[in-house]
């Protein structure tokens, strides 16, 4: 046990060396590192340079050198060259559990972001669903505004590009939340309206054959066949 | 009261499945471990009852609670009543239960705390992400939402990636009919209990194979590494067919090493929900029956016979290609391609030119340090430093990762699916990284532990 504290220390405190020559003293690296390591996402979990520019991992590869080169020396020269290797694989688990404790601080502090803790209050659903295009809200919106209409089939027009993010992103993203409205085409037949998005003409934009205009913002609007009105 | 009623909702959507996985899996295979059947009764039972709502849709059956429950209830209850007992292996003296004083110095309560953190973090964020990520918006999560709405299958030709295997979208279907209205929160539960069970798997098997300081290292090495992390909490498939995949090429190991034919059916049961889980699922099933047919020829010991070999593959690649052909006969009646447009013939300088862009991000993907920690760098360490070759399973699970990288390479380099690589290169690591943390964890045994016992011997 005291073998693998001996060795554990070594390599932390190779890593705290390596940090505060980066410019990061121990507390600093305590503060800082936790903080590039919440950038997550389906498709790749990515590490954030500090402050400074410098990549926590170019830390971790020069702290995993030097530690080797100590445990190495040092075995060489108490004649127990045979145990080197395992010592730096050793070493390797030690680096591997500080950056895990440094990832476990940054989801701590990712959750209490997205926690208002004292009332227990979730705040990430609003973060990932506001912004300029409030995607979910937008959708309960529509859904409020034709009730009790809760299957129509729209025909979505715009004068924007759906072929690129943050419109790509929206356009799925709206029609998830609206269905049973559905305005990607999945179930046949004819359209009971047209959902209009940013639209710069919105009173030519409007077909002939759809009467009853809700307008949702300067651009956008709902347009509906004749008897579909809810109001009436 | 109304939360209380949900979380009994919550507790049945998860229990059953467990409930008619385990009884399955215990049919098929009486004498498997109980760890084993534990572990994959989560992803048995969910695939199966996927299956059977499948089934219903397409023979246009009504899609409600009782069409889909009570057949598959009695199933269950009657696979129970019929049971026959496992062995009862007694507990020995020194591994009885004790209750010990808590050792603060010990490593393993850490990483039991690491552990629990981890899963803590994973429940949570799968209730407070609730279905915001690409994929699961665009058609996995959007495609469970129409088949509620609609009750039926009518529209599935009209669906978004029409070709996609249907097991979770209809997994996220069944848990919001149980329940009775869409709820972005129960589309979400069953992430999380996938990645429990690939733990569980990961874990029992480590037992069985290593040093118990070993596997728990290799548990620690799992949690630690993000990407699975991040993925357990997000509607993404491939946490799900990493454990389907994993665990055939695990019980194929088991298999031949019991010399447990049956222990193949539940193999090849795994196989076949990888099929039904993911697209890529169909080709990993041949990179299965490869490794097996390896194992059996060139790693084992013993004179190789052919006919058995033959007999036991049949017995592995049944519900595989059961699965695939039903899917296929569907979506061909639905006017649609398994792989459409995926596959073109290259020109061998292109072909260069992309397997040159291919190994560049390949080694991004391995040793970018969040997606999986020092996990790929441990993993070449240990490759370099042992003789990984002598020991019958590391060679196995190293021609395994071996096996995997081939097959993405050739996906990506030489079909049309070149395109999208370098958004879904890590997620295709993901679906194998489970053998790496396994490999490493060998390593350690054999070369770390080993070699510590060793020593104290001779000190001895």
């Amino acid at each position: 046990m005291m073998k693998f504290l001996k060795l554990a220390f070594i390599y932390i405190f190779c890593f705290f060396a390596v940090a505060w020559v980066c410019g990061y003293p121990f507390g600093e690296a305590l503060k800082t590192i936790p903080e590039t390591m919440v950038a997550a996402s389906p498709n790749k979990v990515r590490l954030a340079p500090l402050p400074n520019g410098v990549n926590p991992f170019f830390i971790l590869i020069v702290s995993f050198l030097l530690g080797s080169l100590i445990v190495i020396v040092s075995a060489a020269l108490n004649q127990e060259r045979q145990e080197a290797l395992q010592r730096c694989l050793v070493g390797m688990v030690v680096l591997h559990s500080l950056f895990a404790g440094f990832q476990y601080a940054g989801l701590v502090s990712d959750l209490d972001k997205d926690f208002d803790m004292r009332g227990w209050h979730l705040v990430k659903v609003g973060n990932y669903f506001s912004g300029p295009q409030n995607p979910k809200i937008l959708a309960e919106q529509i859904k409020i505004m034709v009730f009790p209409r809760t299957r129509l089939k729209l025909d979505f027009r715009s004068d924007l590009s759906f072929e690129r993010d943050p419109n790509f992103y929206l356009l799925r993203s709206l029609s998830y939340h609206l269905y049973p409205i559905d305005i990607r085409n999945i179930r046949p037949g004819e359209f009971d309206g047209a959902l209009l998005m940013g639209v710069a003409d919105l009173a030519s934009a409007v077909p002939s054959e759809y009467q009853y205009v809700f307008p949702l913002g300067r651009n956008d609007a709902i347009a509906l066949k004749e008897g579909l009105d809810s109001r009436r | 009261m109304e939360l209380v009623l949900k979380l009994m909702i919550l507790g049945f959507c998860v229990g059953f499945p467990c409930f008619l996985g385990y009884t399955v899996v215990r049919a098929i295979c009486p004498h498997i471990r109980s760890a084993w059947s534990a572990g994959l009764s989560f992803c048995v039972g969910s695939g199966l009852i996927t299956f059977w709502i499948f089934v219903l849709g397409m023979l246009k059956a009504p899609l409600t609670i009782a069409v889909i429950n009570w057949p598959l209830l009695a199933l269950a209850a009657m696979l129970f009543i019929l049971r026959r007992p496992g062995r009862v292996v007694a507990l020995e003296h020194n591994k009885r239960v004790r209750f010990c004083k808590l050792n603060m110095l010990d490593f393993r309560i850490w990483i039991s705390g690491a552990v629990f953190l981890t899963l803590l973090f994973v429940v949570i964020e799968a209730g407070a992400l609730q279905t915001y990520v690409w994929d699961s918006l665009s058609y996995i999560a959007f495609n469970a939402k129409v088949i509620f709405f609609e009750r039926s299958f009518q529209y599935n030709a009209n669906l978004p990636h029409p070709s996609s295997p249907m097991g979770i979208p209809l997994l996220q279907f069944w848990f919001n009919l149980n329940l009775g209205y869409w709820s972005e929160y129960f589309i979400q539960a069953p992430f999380p209990i996938y990645f429990i069970s690939l733990l569980w798997v990961v874990w029992s098997f480590l037992k069985e194979h290593v040093s118990d300081r070993a596997a728990w290292i290799g548990i620690f090495l799992l949690i630690a590494a993000n990407l699975p992390v991040y993925h357990a909490a997000i509607g993404y498939m491939d946490v799900a067919l990493s454990l389907c995949l994993c665990s055939s090429i695990l019980l194929v190991f088991e298999a031949v090493e019991k010399r447990d034919d049956r222990l193949f059916g539940v193999a090849g049961l795994c196989a076949g929900l990888g099929v039904w889980t993911k697209l890529e699922g169909a080709a990993f099933v041949l990179i299965v029956a490869v490794l097996y047919a390896v194992l059996e020829c060139g790693l084992k010991k013993e004179r190789f016979k052919l006919r058995s070999m033959l007999k036991r593959l049949v017995f592995f690649g049944a519900i595989p290609v059961l699965v695939f052909a039903v899917q296929w006969v569907y979506k061909k009646d639905l006017g649609l391609l398994l792989f459409a447009g995926r596959f073109g013939l290259l020109g061998f300088g292109e072909a260069m030119f992309r397997l040159k862009l291919f190994v560049l991000k390949a080694t991004e993907s391995m040793f970018l340090p969040l997606n999986w920690n020092v996990n790929w760098l441990m993993w070449v360490a240990g490759l370099m430093l042992t003789p990984f070759y002598k020991n019958k399973l590391s060679a196995y699970l190293c021609l395994g990762i071996f096996f995997f990288w081939a097959a993405w390479s050739g996906c990506f380099v030489l079909t049309n699916n070149f395109q999208f690589m370098n958004a879904v290169l890590s997620r295709a690591i993901l679906q194998f990284f489970p053998l790496v943390v396994l490999m490493n964890a060998i390593c350690f045994d054999q070369f770390v532990f080993h070699e510590q016992k060793k020593t104290k011997d001779n000190a001895g």
